[in-house]
């Protein structure tokens, strides 16, 4: 290659270059303003009748309408599409009114029709995020905009009806069989904003619909960017390509919490998440197959005395959260469970080989396991592959080998370990839990009628506990109005559920977020001062969020002047090299 | 053959294979590459030994951290500073030494049994059983790798010893390939061919004769294989498919990476599981090549 | 080339192929997961549509139908739903590749070419300064695990400096127009390719520079230099492309590697192509998606293989003359 060529080369590449600045300039022109949102867990579905993780539950709350909403502040009941609403002498019955001016992102108007034809077919068809709220409620039309919905028991939950509100125009096409398998991919929207791009894998792009009804957002567009490690979204929230995160690695958020990386703030919002290990009791009305040691209540209370909650909160948390003694029944702390510090489990082992040892399960054979009749106690320890909520296995099979239970641990993805719950066949499983705001779902998962006793259908009692008195406080409490009694009832569910054990609660724990506070404001948490900004309950931040004081939002600029300086320096190198070459070669002739 | 024949038979095998030995350890010595790679190697392997005098095996338990503070720069009292959860960083990296070698060594026992088995015969026999054994080898040979003992790792598990199986499963097929070329060129050579002449039998041929003539080959390239077996352990931790109740020091990187340690600069949890890794590569890959020089004298240049 | 040596090329890459196809299928047979996980607890969906979905998926009836089966999808591309989206694979697949043949094609280009470059020049002056310095170079490179390079550059050029971004595919939902866009994607590429090339360019340059070597004591070189050849001219006519046959088939092989190395690349870089896929497909049991990414990569590696074959029959008189 001749020295011109190379001249000329090097000459193309600084246009080229120029070429880009040109175009690098209209980038920053744009005002549009663009949220953009960094997650490390991708959609599992848009669709409402199988979909389940929060980031689901994300999209849906911006996109799909339902009856009534929640306040920020206290989760209490809201107008939503229903504008009023009126109740009968014996609360069984509730007629709401809907707002008339409501269209459907497509232009189709959304009525009454579509708020009945989503609640009786969830209903039939059983669909998972609807079950156990309108488990006992049927809906009918009775005209465009009034709907009556009766309630076979006194409800508490009621006149609140949250369920998400699909359009009828579009769900009617769909059959029983093909529903499943849909995508829901329609981007018919009745929320604040509406899909308009997604790329499995990469991201999913949201803009402000415009036959919105509601609070006018202020932001024209949500973006979720999907991360693989929470340390590269970490970063891209640090150069400014995020303007929010959700999953902050415990470390990095302790030291974004203590102000000391600059323009970001950390959110700590707790909402009732908690993880826990479910211990298979082998209830005899299930199909549940696990460790005969388990059935003996004292065993189970054995594994909670073995295990050091503080420590995993203070290690694995960084003190972001808190011991768990029961299940976590609500959003809402006031309805945790109460009991007294010196009740409440802690690390004793002492105590768990005590109990055990009383329970009949003593190491014979001297070969560091306990056992009885022949039988050694080795769990079947079912762990979770992927987990925001922090490895606790390694330290949990610890405990436990400390107190002469042996574990044998498989690791599966979340899908598989939902079927190997379904067919309860296990004795120990890692799983974790977000609860509604009204403690109703999460209490109804720990009855009897969740048992699985098909593992085709499956269900959510993943202790495979069924004890009366809790069956029968849990009828209670669902028909109890008066909110002072019901959360003694609650209390006293609690107790039992504590008593028999058959969870090992493990700590509530915070979502740690981070956003730039230099580009935006308005950060509202639900609830307030305490719940997190991101994958709230009815999400409304996006409504709320506004640009931080009168600074636009910059951005792109200048990342382009440095790709035109590496393409320049590129070319440079190039140039030089084969430059150098050429009279090396010279040389040596 | 009477006994004292057979005694100075042996006596003079064992006299041949100890000049041989020296030969190759004076080459050795004038190697540099190869000499700096066996140096490296030794700081390892006692690295690896000496675990027991550097940390109890306790303080690799997820709860040893207890009582230490989280992400701790080094100190006294914790020479490479602490994890995530407050455990010492050296006694997982001296720890994880041995669990690297380890997986490193049983997967190239493993890809060198198969290898040479695959090898010899292939080379040794004609026709179709030679056929198929190559048609085999080029199936291994091409199927891309790190797919496939990722998919076998799910198939078999994540223990030490199935990570071991799987890695030397997937990386026999070269060593196949060049042992079967070595047989080839001493089947022709003249003592082969009248052992074969005199009416020895195959197996006679191939221990005696062409075993020890390939002998050499195979260590060369065994010391190749155990470094991209290392690499492929800690790449499988590193994207969380290893055993994650050991050690290596795939996954102590991984721990790294997952807690945020690069952007808290605690370079003292990164730095030294990579530098590690990289280290015990070079020394077997430095090694290696020396050893695949002394052997094969058409090499002599590199 | 003879058409001998095509043909017997031509056949060899197809049975290595379908034998890959057929490990393939017994491959994920053993892995013992439930098809319907996704489903199960979740929806109730009846035995009619259980045992449609399990027909649908080719897991009903004895092994040889299902082998039938699948061999039947595999040749219409027909790879199945993926258990974790439940849609199609063929176009979860199809949406991805370009990412990843924009990845792996850049870094394999820049790797080859780099790589080749300091392999000849380094064998072309042994012992030189150049010499030691890039062997030990690439040694150390070679001695590398990528995602060590990749941690190290997102963290510190990355999210230091800003000047790339941290991963991604683009800017999402930004128009910069048709050039605007295409400069986008490769500001995005550059760390994964660096990642990535630098990755393997130390097997690259070592392969070349054995081979160089190798061929510089061939006496016809000997001889030619002896003769008083121009050096540039011995090197560009004689050396270099006699050094480069062998090299070809074994760079062929390793390009198994740097599929490999996308994998973790494309992790470290949250790079939305088909290497995340397969890490992602692996951590969900996610089979069919496996099984299509893992013979798609095979392919590939097939392909690959086959090319070089194809070359080395151009280039070396001995094939054509022998075979």
């Amino acid at each position: 290659m001749g020295k011109r060529t190379l001249r000329v080369l090097a000459t193309g590449a600084l246009g080229f270059g120029l070429l880009a600045a040109g175009l690098s300039s209209n980038v920053s022109a744009k005002d549009n303003l663009v949220f953009s949102v960094g997650v490390t867990q991708d959609i599992d579905s848009l669709n409402v009748s199988v979909g389940y993780l929060v980031m689901d539950f994300e999209i849906w709350n911006l996109t799909l309408p339902s009856l009534t909403d929640m306040a920020a502040e206290d989760f209490s009941i809201l107008p939503s599409m229903a504008e009023s609403w009126t109740g009968s002498e014996d609360g069984l019955t509730w007629t709401y009114k809907l707002r008339s001016d409501m269209k459907w992102s497509d232009g189709e108007p959304m009525t009454a029709d579509d708020v009945v034809y989503t609640i009786t077919r969830a209903v039939e068809e059983g669909w998972v995020n609807h079950t156990a709220t309108l488990a006992n409620i049927t809906a009918t039309v009775i005209d465009a905009r009034t709907v009556e919905v009766v309630s076979a028991v006194p409800d508490p939950k009621l006149p609140g009806l949250g369920v998400y509100i699909l359009p009828k125009h579009i769900y009617e096409k769909i059959s029983t069989e093909d529903l499943p398998n849909y995508p829901a991919d329609d981007n018919v929207s009745g929320g604040s904003f509406q899909i308009v791009e997604r790329k499995e894998g990469e991201f999913i792009r949201l803009a402000r619909n415009p036959n919105w009804w509601g609070k006018e957002p202020k932001i024209d567009e949500v973006i979720f960017r999907l991360y693989e490690t929470a340390e590269a979204q970490f970063n891209a929230l640090k150069a400014g390509d995020l303007d929010a995160i959700d999953d902050v690695p415990v470390k990095i958020f302790t030291s974004v919490a203590a102000g000391e990386v600059e323009n970001l703030i950390g959110v700590a919002g707790n909402q009732g998440s908690f993880s826990n290990i479910a211990i298979n009791t082998s209830c005899a009305t299930g199909i549940g197959n696990g460790h005969v040691a388990l059935k003996d209540p004292k065993v189970r209370q054995a594994i909670n005395w073995a295990i050091d909650r503080q420590l995993l909160v203070d290690k694995l948390l960084n003190g972001f959260g808190a011991p768990a003694m029961s299940i976590v029944p609500s959003a809402n702390p006031a309805f945790d469970i109460k009991i007294d510090a010196a009740e409440a489990y802690s690390y004793d082992p002492a105590k768990a080989n005590a109990l055990l040892d009383e329970a009949g399960w003593k190491d014979s054979n001297s070969d560091g396991v306990r056992d009885k009749d022949g039988t050694e106690l080795k769990l079947r320890y079912f762990d979770r592959s992927t987990s925001g909520a922090g490895d606790t296995t390694p330290f949990i099979t610890g405990w436990l080998k400390d107190v002469g239970i042996a574990t044998d641990v498989k690791t599966l993805d979340e899908d598989s370990l939902i079927a190997e719950q379904s067919k309860s066949d296990f004795d120990l499983y890692t799983w974790g839990w977000t609860p509604y705001v009204d403690p109703d779902n999460m209490l109804s998962y720990f009855t009897t009628s969740q048992v699985p006793t098909d593992p085709e259908v499956g269900g959510y009692n993943d202790g495979n506990w069924c004890n009366e008195e809790y069956d029968a406080l849990y009828v209670k409490q669902n028909a109890e109005l008066d909110p002072v009694k019901r959360a003694e009832l609650i209390q006293q569910m609690h107790r039992v559920f504590y008593d028999e054990a058959p969870y090992a609660a493990l700590y509530k724990y915070d979502n740690l977020q981070a956003f730039r506070s230099d580009r935006w404001q308005n950060f509202t948490r639900q609830p307030s001062n305490v719940g997190p900004v991101l994958f709230t309950n009815t999400s409304p931040v996006y409504r709320d969020l506004e640009p931080a004081g009168s600074g636009g939002i910059s951005g792109g600029t200048n990342t382009m002047v440095i790709v035109i300086v590496a393409l320049a320096v590129a070319g440079g190198i190039v140039v030089a090299f084969a430059s150098r070459r050429k009279k090396s070669a010279d040389d040596r002739q | 053959m009477s006994e004292s024949t057979g005694t100075t038979f042996r006596a003079m095998t064992w006299a041949r294979r100890r000049t041989a030995l020296s030969r190759v350890w004076r080459e050795l010595r004038h190697d540099r590459p190869g000499f700096i790679g066996l140096l490296l190697l030794s700081g390892f392997g006692l690295f690896a030994l000496s675990a027991p005098l550097i940390a109890d095996r306790s303080s690799l338990l997820v709860a040893s951290g207890r009582n230490n503070p989280d992400l701790a720069a080094p100190s006294i009292k914790f020479l490479l500073g602490t994890d995530e959860i407050g455990r010492d960083v050296l006694a997982q990296l001296v720890w994880g030494s041995r669990v690297s070698l380890f997986i490193g060594l049983f997967a190239t026992v493993v890809a060198v049994v198969i290898g040479s088995v695959v090898g010899l015969a292939a080379g040794y026999t004609k026709g179709k059983v030679s056929a198929v054994l190559l048609a085999i080898d080029d199936f291994f040979l091409v199927v891309p790798f790190l797919p496939l003992a990722i998919v076998l790792a799910v198939v078999l598990g994540r223990s030490p010893v199935t990570l071991s199986i799987v890695i030397g499963v997937t990386s026999w097929a070269g060593s196949a390939r060049l042992i079967r070329a070595q047989v080839l060129t001493l089947s022709e050579r003249a003592y082969v061919e009248r052992a074969r002449a005199l009416g020895a039998s195959s197996w006679h041929v191939i221990v005696r004769h062409v075993l020890p003539g390939v002998a050499p080959l195979i260590i060369a390239n065994a010391t190749l294989i155990v470094p991209s077996a290392i690499l492929t352990e800690s790449t499988l931790s590193f994207l969380g498919f290893g055993d994650r109740l050991s050690p290596s020091w795939g996954k102590l990187l991984e721990g790294a990476q997952s807690s945020g340690s690069i952007t808290l600069n605690a370079w003292w949890y990164y730095l030294p599981p990579g530098l590690c890794i990289i280290g015990i590569v070079l020394a077997f890959t430095l090694l290696g090549r020396s050893l695949e020089r002394i052997f094969d004298p058409r090499l002599r240049g590199r | 080339m003879s058409r001998r040596y095509l043909i017997k090329k031509v056949i060899g890459a197809f049975l290595t192929l379908s034998a890959v196809v057929v490990f393939n299928f017994f491959l994920f047979r053993i892995v013992d997961r439930d098809p319907l996980a996704k489903y199960r607890g979740r929806s109730k969906l009846t035995i009619e549509q259980r045992e449609t979905m399990i027909r649908r998926m080719g897991l009903e009836g004895s092994k040889w139908d299902q082998f039938t089966v699948y061999i039947k999808s595999v040749l219409r591309l027909d790879f199945g739903r993926s258990f974790d989206s439940t849609q199609p694979v063929l176009g979860e697949i199809t949406a991805r590749l370009p990412a990843t043949l924009f990845l792996v094609g850049v870094s394999t280009l820049l790797t080859i070419c780099v790589g080749l470059y300091i392999g000849t020049k380094a064998g072309w002056r042994r012992g030189s300064r150049f010499d030691r310095t890039s062997t030990s170079a690439t040694m150390v490179l070679y001695s590398t695990p990528e995602f060590f390079f990749g941690m190290l550059l997102l963290a510190f050029i990355a999210g230091r400096t800003g000047w790339f971004p941290t991963g991604g595919l683009r800017d999402v939902g930004a128009d910069y127009g048709f050039v605007g866009n295409l400069i986008d994607r490769m500001h995005h590429l550059v760390l994964p390719t660096v990642t990535l090339t630098l990755g393997y360019l130390g097997s690259y340059a070592l392969i070349m520079r054995t081979s160089m070597i190798e061929t510089l004591g061939e006496d016809y070189l000997v001889t030619a230099r002896a003769k008083g050849l121009r050096d540039s001219e011995v090197m560009s006519r004689h050396a270099v492309p006699n050094a480069l046959l062998p090299s070809v088939s074994l760079i062929a092989i390793s390009f198994g590697f740097v599929i490999g190395g996308a994998i973790t690349t494309e992790t470290v870089f949250s790079y939305p192509g088909l290497g995340l896929a397969t890490a992602n497909a692996i951590s969900n049991n996610d089979l069919p998606m496996l099984q299509a990414l893992f013979l798609l990569a095979s392919a590939a590696v097939i392909l690959f293989n086959f090319i070089a074959d194809l070359v080395y029959g151009l280039l070396d008189p001995r094939v054509r003359r022998t075979e």
